[in-house]
């Protein structure tokens, strides 16, 4: 394959993106959103699990915080878009900046845990806090911003366009990350904390900011996820999603972030076309993640990778020239 | 400049390395017993002793990472008894490890370029976030020379956990070598090593010893003595001879506890 036929297999696909909510039915694009904002949450997982090798739980617990914040402003009208959406872009950022404090001083299963306290902790408030949060009832009619909502070629996809945008934006910002001078340091830290530190890094400060990156993402999701759903309501950040964007990860692959994001989207393809046919949906996605993880323990990038053509193009994007 | 010029008078006139009545236990067990070391501007020193003596402790100890029960340490006059780990390193302190402490997954090339952080080789700028990494030309230049001086330059895109022993230990060594520092604590770099592979070792270290002021932990007896005239030999946790390579070789207690280990 050379430099044409890939540019061509890229147009494809950018074309097929956009032209999605005309040549596929209204029930896919709605698909297509959902799995956009899941997988917003499946790299912002992927970012910290790949780089620093850290598992955090409390990726929906962000996106819930946001979520929150929204529907609380908008529902006891104080603030509307685009201000609800900072203000919630600006809790996430400073809960993920304290908590991060903590959290940065733990790693392996410690971290696990603490990240799984913050997730139940946030969705306790959710549950309990009736006055605030309108508790297990959740709060309703949160409506989508006219921003989202502006008419494409006379129909009413621009809600599919923004997300779609905002996330090849946040993704592309993401891999970059992952590749610059920062992303290095994050990858030492992942395969030895205390040689880092011996070398003069400061090692909880790059954990810091790269938990406060990954939250970031998770919030971002957050907004979408509030002003498409409409409703906020505790089971959305509750322990069943932090496991489903875990198992997203497992299933593309821990160490790639498109494979998070590949593993995200076939999660919720899978959910939303077997729950058609059978009530019992997880049944078939729990086997399937088992054969995933015995036969490709890499997840279902390290299949693609094991192609040597696929894998010469990763190197060459992460590594620049051979001889360099 | 100036403040360069001063800090490098400053640097000559203090010893580069001192250690004061450090003491250090593991629970009940003293590890290190009121130990006090002195390295000047310009000398190499030699640390001998049995397993257990306490020899990577001190080097921990003196790095940092672990802390002091009492004691103190101080690097060119610099207090650095409460200082992180970070801050000695920046003070022109690096080490070695006795098991290899290197990053598996990442190929020479990436470990080296990590290795470089040391003394202002990058400005922290927020553009720099999405550069990669292999575009910093200052630094991958760099990392060529490093990758040469421990003859590892055709590994460079060689995953670590692919490397052999041997090699691990030259990247070991190449990692400690990158920031360019000024002390460089060896812990048994030749552990494990073939007999060829120590021949270039040797040298290595050798030629190190004329630049760089070294401390290392070697018991490779005849090696260890060749290399400095100041030699310490713990035992136990405790100083028990500190001296040139002729004094400890006569030395009554030094040769006690060698014979012993010998028998054994």
């Amino acid at each position: 394959m050379n430099q044409i036929s890939k540019w061509i297999i890229y147009t494809i696909v950018a074309l097929f993106l956009l032209a999605v909510p005309f040549i596929m039915s209204e029930f896919f694009t709605t698909m297509m959103v959902r799995v956009l904002y899941f997988s917003l949450m499946a790299v912002a997982f992927a970012f910290l699990a790949s780089q620093i090798g850290l598992v955090s739980l409390a990726i929906p617990a962000f996106l819930g915080l946001s979520g929150y914040t929204i529907a609380i402003l908008e529902t006891r009208e104080i603030m509307f878009f685009p201000y609800s959406a900072m203000a919630a872009i600006v809790v996430v950022l400073f809960v993920s900046a304290v908590f991060g404090i903590f959290a940065n001083r733990s790693k392996g299963i410690y971290f696990i845990m603490l990240t799984l306290i913050l997730g139940q902790i946030i969705w306790a408030v959710a549950r309990q806090w009736a006055s605030v949060t309108n508790g297990v009832n959740g709060l309703i009619g949160i409506s989508t911003p006219d921003a989202m909502q502006f008419n494409v070629f006379g129909a009413n996809v621009g809600f599919y366009y923004v997300i779609l945008f905002t996330f090849v934006l946040i993704v592309w910002a993401v891999l970059a990350l992952t590749r610059s001078s920062f992303g290095m340091k994050l990858k030492g830290i992942r395969e030895s904390e205390s040689r880092m530190i011996m070398l003069g890094y400061r090692v909880s400060r790059l954990k810091w900011v790269a938990f406060v990156i990954s939250s970031l993402v998770a919030g971002i999701a957050g907004v979408f996820f509030v002003y498409f759903v409409g409703v906020m309501h505790p089971s959305a950040i509750d322990l069943d999603s932090s496991a489903m964007v875990l198992i997203a990860g497992i299933f593309g692959g821990v160490y790639s972030i498109i494979g998070a994001v590949l593993g995200m989207s076939i999660v919720q393809t899978l959910e939303v076309v077997l729950n058609a046919y059978t009530q019992r949906y997880l049944i078939i996605i729990g086997i399937m993640f088992l054969l995933v993880v015995i036969y490709a323990p890499k997840g279902l990038m390290g299949l693609i990778y094991k192609n040597k053509y696929m894998k010469s193009l990763y190197d060459k994007w992460y590594k620049g020239r051979k001889d360099s | 400049m100036i403040n360069n010029e001063q800090t490098t008078q400053k640097k000559n006139r203090k010893p580069a390395l001192v250690v004061k009545n450090a003491s250090k236990s593991f629970g009940g067990v003293k590890a290190i017993d009121d130990v006090s070391l002195t390295i000047d501007s310009g000398r190499s020193r030699v640390m001998i002793g049995p397993n257990g003596a306490g020899k990577s402790t001190l080097f921990n100890l003196i790095t940092g990472e672990i802390p002091l029960d009492e004691g103190r340490v101080f690097i060119y006059g610099e207090d650095v008894t409460k200082k992180a780990v970070q801050r000695r390193s920046e003070l022109g302190l690096s080490r070695t490890y006795q098991i290899s402490n290197l990053f598996h997954e990442l190929t020479v090339k990436e470990n080296m370029y990590l290795a470089l952080q040391g003394k202002g080789w990058e400005l922290p700028n927020f553009f720099s976030f999405f550069i990669p990494w292999f575009k910093n030309e200052k630094r991958t230049s760099r990392v060529k020379e490093v990758a040469e001086s421990v003859a590892l330059e055709n590994k460079l895109d060689t995953l670590v956990s692919n490397l052999s022993h041997g090699e691990q230990r030259q990247l070991e060594l190449g990692i400690a070598l990158a920031p360019d520092p000024d002390i460089i604590l060896f812990d048994e770099p030749m552990a494990g090593l073939s007999p060829s592979e120590r021949v270039f070792m040797k040298k290595l270290i050798k030629r190190l010893a004329t630049e760089k002021i070294i401390l290392a932990i070697e018991h490779d007896m005849d090696f260890a003595l060749s290399l400095t005239n100041d030699v310490t030999v713990l035992h136990q946790g405790a100083t028990i001879a500190d001296g040139t390579p002729d004094e400890i070789k006569q030395n009554e207690d030094v040769r006690k506890i060698y014979k012993i280990q010998n028998t054994e």
